[in-house]
């Protein structure tokens, strides 16, 4: 639950609040969670509702915007080969809003309306700042590839 | 990028976060914990409280409700002038009495008549003063005698137009309140005239301006509800006023019952004193050589018994407080021990105890030639008996009372000493008896404090039994400060009382 929390805040100790602060809730409502799904997805969806709570303060504070210019890269982007470690710093380093959107949207699964609602923005927003996130995320990606290509060479 | 790259991009993050797992460190598990520890601790404190508000609710119901009944209980002077009251006025103002008389055959017929208008007032008293001077009828045959009117119930029309009030005779049912017209017009026929002073009513019964007080009571029962059929507010409103009088009856009774105003009581107490404060001076001049000087101490403290019989009077001053008085024989007696005998007069025949009494007539050391002296003997014991006329002046405040009282008193008594016996157990010793005065060492007016507790029941109106316990202090010494013994015992005592309230 700790990398749930970690994706959606920027260091370990805000995320460490965020589970404890989750499980609190977690053990109170156990005795209300109906066998509707699976206990994990309620968990996690608990945990998820908390740290949106923590963030909104934030994301008060930086509101998110419709991002218009966005470069996507044309190469073929692949994760494989980077330690989930390193993907979670890759996320913890997006802005605020575009690291809660891609959040949900790549790795929970809501549909942009879903997340819309969830953040009291417009589904346009969402789709903008996952665009921007997904953007952000595949240059850093790419710089990273690069990197190791580069050490990579000059290693052999 | 296609559509699929992107669903490739997202899903592999899915993927690489799918199965991964960090473990917090040790203390967030440890603040959950807590946390919950605490969030469970709060909603039992949370119970808690709820039910300490629940107790103290109830407490204070409780009190609200003893103070209710308390109140007016003791308002009850005031609660059955009210009752009185409303009784009274609720005899005047009988709905019954103020109903308008609407029954159609009656107002029909008076609004028909001509010239004449229906009085909606429902003063009898006017109604019977207007009937008897205005109401003029021209000949005999138009008379109106009260049992007349009394039994009409329509107010006729005449054949000829000349308005009249004709006793039909018809015993119609419902309140017959005759309507008296205000403005009478004379018509052409003269039959009704307006004119008070003229008015002469020709009739058997009726006689110038007399007032009519039996047709007054006669219109009393015509005031059934028409169409004989009970009517429920009249029912209930008769009902309510039998209630309040029965309830007024009884809180009356109640009164007088509870109303304790000046009492007198007779009692007795018996406990014990202690001398808890005493001390004795070195006195050079009751000190002999042989004098054994611990006797006074011996003496001054010596614990014993208390007792006291007395009667007081009391009365309630205020709502709980009282004041009471009286007059209190009280003896304090204890034992002590003596190992010398005192010679008088070298008469070795008239032996006396040791004492502080006899002690302060000694001589000194040096004084051998006196007449008085202290010889040695066994050791024997000595009774110490001192009298006292106590008048006690007790404020009190009346916590409980009811069947059962509960009266905190405190007060203060003046102790006027009556005399002291020493009483020598042994043989061959003669009792002495001190006295008050100027060679006594007892002082002869002292002053206590006194304060207790008085726990009554009453038994029937004219009797209540107390059982007080409570303490008395002297404020100086028994001995008078030259005597250089100190001696202030504290008393307790629980006493039987009877009072007699007179009123």
């Amino acid at each position: 639950m700790l990398v749930v929390c970690l994706r959606y805040s920027k260091t370990t100790a805000e995320a460490e609040d965020i589970v404890q602060e989750g499980f609190i809730k977690i053990f109170q409502g156990i005795k209300d969670f109906r066998q509707e799904s699976k206990l994990e997805t309620w968990i996690t969806r608990i945990m998820v509702n908390t740290a949106l709570n923590a963030q909104r303060k934030k994301l008060y504070l930086y509101p998110m915007v419709d991002v218009t210019e966005i470069v996507l890269p044309d190469e073929e982007m692949s994760i494989s080969g980077i330690h989930v470690d390193q993907l979670l710093q890759m996320i913890q380093a997006l802005p605020q809003g575009c690291q809660i959107v891609f959040n949900l949207f790549g790795i929970e699964g809501y549909s942009h309306k879903e997340i819309a609602e969830m953040l009291g923005i417009s589904e346009g927003t969402s789709k903008s700042q996952f665009a921007r996130a997904k953007s952000l995320l595949q240059t850093r990606l790419l710089k990273e590839s690069t990197y190791y290509d580069r050490y990579g060479e000059a290693k052999i | 990028m296609t559509d699929m790259e992107r669903r490739k991009f997202e899903d592999s993050f899915k993927e690489a976060f799918k199965e991964a797992e960090v473990s917090p460190r040790e203390e967030v598990w440890t603040n959950i914990e807590l946390e919950l520890e605490k969030a469970s601790g709060e909603k039992t404190r949370r119970k808690l409280a709820f039910y300490k508000l629940l107790a103290a609710a109830s407490v204070v119901f409780a009190l609200s409700v003893t103070g209710i009944g308390y109140y007016l209980l003791s308002h009850n002077s005031q609660y059955v002038q009210e009752i009185a009251g409303n009784t009274a006025s609720l005899d005047k103002s009988d709905p019954l009495a103020n109903r308008t008389d609407d029954q159609p055959s009656l107002s029909q017929s008076v609004t028909d008549q001509p010239g004449v208008k229906q009085t909606p007032g429902n003063e009898t008293s006017r109604k019977n003063n207007v009937a008897s001077s205005r109401v003029k009828a021209q000949d005999g045959s138009t008379m109106i005698t009260p049992t007349q009117i009394d039994e009409t119930n329509a107010v006729r029309n005449s054949d000829e137009g000349s308005g009249f009030i004709a006793a039909t005779g018809e015993n119609q049912p419902g309140p017959t309140i005759l309507p008296i017209p205000t403005d009478i017009q004379t018509n052409n026929n003269g039959v009704v005239a307006s004119d008070l002073n003229g008015g002469q009513l020709q009739g058997p019964s009726i006689h110038g301006e007399r007032a009519l007080p039996q047709y007054f009571k006669a219109t009393a029962p015509t005031l059934t509800i028409p169409d004989h059929q009970p009517d429920a507010v009249a029912i209930m409103m008769a009902k309510l006023e039998d209630d309040e009088r029965k309830f007024a009856a009884e809180e009356g009774k109640e009164k007088t019952k509870n109303n304790e105003k000046v009492w007198t009581s007779v009692g007795f107490a018996a406990g014990g004193f202690s001398s808890v404060n005493h001390s004795v001076a070195p006195q050079t001049t009751m000190v002999t050589a042989l004098a054994n000087t611990s006797v006074p101490d011996k003496q001054a403290k010596a614990n014993g018994i208390a007792y006291s019989m007395g009667v007081s009077v009391g009365t309630k001053i205020a709502k709980r407080w009282i004041l009471q008085g009286g007059v209190n024989y009280l003896t304090q007696s204890s034992d002590y021990t003596a190992s010398n005998v005192v010679v008088t007069e070298n008469d070795y025949q008239s032996l006396k105890a040791e004492s502080i009494n006899t002690l302060e007539g000694l001589p000194l050391v040096a004084d051998v030639a006196s007449s008085n002296k202290l010889a040695a003997t066994v050791p024997y014991s000595v009774n110490n008996s001192v009298k006292f006329f106590s008048v006690p002046v007790q404020a009190g405040y009346l916590v409980v009372n009811k069947k059962f009282g509960l009266q905190l008193n405190a007060g203060l008594s003046t102790d006027l000493f009556l005399q002291n016996t020493i009483t020598p157990q042994g043989s061959n010793l003669d009792k002495s008896t001190q006295g008050r005065g100027d060679d006594s060492p007892y002082r002869s007016v002292n002053f206590s404090g006194l304060m207790g507790t008085e726990l009554s029941y009453r038994l029937g109106q004219r009797y209540r039994v107390a059982l007080n316990p409570g303490v008395r202090y002297p404020l100086s010494s028994l001995y008078k400060s030259d005597v250089g013994i100190q001696s202030t015992p504290l008393t307790f005592d629980v006493g039987l009382r009877f009072r007699y309230i007179f009123q």
